[in-house]
């Protein structure tokens, strides 16, 4: 006799695996857009590591999610085309590698074709749920957007915590600015597209079990308050706002995963 | 040559008697597991490791009033362009002589993609073994000349076994005669869905009245729409509006200077 149904939906360590994701990513991008304007190499060092360390860290974190992680190399000794895991656990691997090359040498190929694995991987994030059968997460094309978008928004803020990040602060909140805006853009166009397409997974999301991590973790801490201090003033809390960004971020993945499923 | 097999469930002819639930159980040797009473005949609520096979149970009454009670078999459809086969990063789950779907567990790491792409809600995690288990076709049973467990099992005829196409012929003609006898939304799942897949199904509404879509998205288009919008989306969300707001400040910062 064995216990209550399992029935094997993904959960909070995919919630993990997506926000760190995001966050390695979208720092080395911006990172890598400032070091080739503004010639900022100990920016484009501090953010190539946090990269290779959220990225690393975040396949570990779905390497324990598997049922038989000792068995993960099953993925690395086939050709899969059609998996966007397969395609994605590559992209991951090689672009941790040329973030790594490039925090050790001051390679401009290396960070050119990293900025571009990263570019993939934050996008690729939301490609891996758009290729399913979760309403939610199939019946828009928006995801990848989002998860781009957030995956700047998150990744800026986390610079800005660290002691060099503190002094691009100026660019790293215009770039928040920015990506928060659009971030907010593509969430009503996703929110407005879920309801025509999947009522009741939008339901769910908006104004059901999920109403609070939508509107204050989401919308609230993650985008509107952020946002609105980053125009209000150069001077602020830079600290508050980054953490609130970063853990909008995490809310925004929880919100998308849970309320899918 | 292997014959393309198929197994025809008439909705119309089953009586819900469950034995296909249960003989399934007995053939793959599947523990019993603890539900609740949900007030419906169905149990368990979803398929499971140990569940591979189940009758659906819907009721309720037509706009005319008249009642209706709907009995439907939610297992694995084993489809030609099937989502989990496309999705497996290990290549774990695979056709059997391009006809029925086959989980090899001992090859599974256990991810769950197959979990969330299937749009039958089939395939099931086993936390005590980590792989993924589902429906089989009784494959050890079909290849040494039997019918899967759960037609050998039926007491009336609606679980057939045999050649796919003398199935969808005998759908065909089933569908004619419940057409005639005014069931007139009566149709055939299975014959074109996702490529044709080997169970045909005689449903007696649209497959949304036993909790199947209508129109399941084929993977070769949803591969190509969804790579296409994350393409797009990386070409676009990390050129343009990066590149703009690092000119923007910086420029600034060197007009202040």
């Amino acid at each position: 006799m064995s216990g209550p149904i399992i029935l094997g939906h993904w959960n909070f360590w995919i919630v993990l695996y997506l926000w760190l994701a995001g966050i390695g990513a979208g720092g080395f991008l911006t990172a890598y857009y400032i070091d080739k304007k503004a010639d900022a190499p100990g920016l484009l060092r501090k953010a190539s590591w946090m990269g290779v360390i959220t990225l690393i860290l975040g396949s570990f974190l779905l390497l324990v999610d598997l049922g038989n992680p000792d068995r993960f190399w099953h993925l690395f000794v086939v050709f899969r085309l059609t998996s966007a895991m397969w395609i994605g656990s590559w992209l991951i691997a090689i672009t941790a590698f040329l973030m790594f090359i490039t925090a050790l040498s001051k390679s401009k190929g290396a960070a050119f074709l990293a900025a571009v694995g990263a570019a993939l991987t934050a996008s690729y994030v939301g490609v891996l749920l758009t290729i399913s059968a979760i309403p939610l997460w199939s019946n828009t094309l928006l995801l990848p957007w989002l998860f781009l978008a957030s995956a700047f928004t998150t990744g800026a803020a986390a610079l800005s915590l660290s002691k060099i990040g503190s002094q691009y602060s100026s660019v790293l909140n215009e770039v928040g600015k920015i990506y928060g805006i659009l971030e907010l853009i593509i969430l009503i166009l996703f929110v407005l597209w879920s309801f025509a397409a999947t009522p009741a997974a939008a339901l769910n999301m908006v104004v059901g079990k999920y109403i609070g991590a939508f509107w204050v973790g989401v919308l609230i801490l993650g985008i509107a308050a952020p946002i609105y201090l980053e125009i209000k003033s150069d001077k602020i809390n830079i600290a508050a706002t980054g953490l609130m960004v970063v853990f909008g971020g995490l809310a925004l993945r929880y919100l998308i995963v849970f309320a899918g499923v | 040559m292997s014959t393309n097999y198929a197994i025809y469930f008439d909705s119309s002819k089953c009586i819900a008697c469950r034995s296909c639930q249960v003989s399934c159980k007995q053939w793959n040797d599947r523990e019993a597991e603890i539900t609740e009473n949900r007030g419906s005949y169905e149990n368990p609520a979803h398929l499971s490791s140990q569940t591979w096979l189940r009758i659906t149970f819907r009721e309720g009454t037509k706009q005319n009033n008249d009642p209706f009670w709907f009995f439907g078999r939610n297992s694995c459809l084993h489809c030609t362009d099937a989502p989990c086969v496309s999705v497996c990063p290990t290549g774990a789950m695979a056709h059997v002589n391009n006809n029925y779907v086959v989980v090899d567990t001992d090859w599974c790491i256990g991810c769950r993609y197959c979990v969330q792409a299937c749009p039958y809600e089939v395939p099931r995690f086993n936390e005590k073994l980590g792989v993924v288990e589902k429906c089989t076709f009784c494959v050890d049973r079909v290849q040494n000349g039997y019918q899967p467990a759960c037609v050998k099992s039926c007491p009336d005829s609606a679980l057939e076994f045999g050649d796919r196409d003398k199935m969808i012929g005998k759908a065909k003609a089933r569908i004619a005669k419940l057409k005639g006898q005014g069931f007139s939304k009566a149709r055939i799942y299975g014959d074109k869905e996702l490529s044709g897949q080997h169970v045909i199904n005689i449903l007696l509404d649209e497959p949304e009245a036993y909790g199947m879509p209508s129109k399941p998205k084929g993977t070769g288009t949803q591969i190509a729409t969804d790579w296409g919008s994350g393409v797009a989306a990386a070409a676009v969300m990390a050129t343009l509006p990066i590149a703009w707001a690092v000119n923007r400040r910086m420029n600034a910062k060197k007009e202040e200077k």
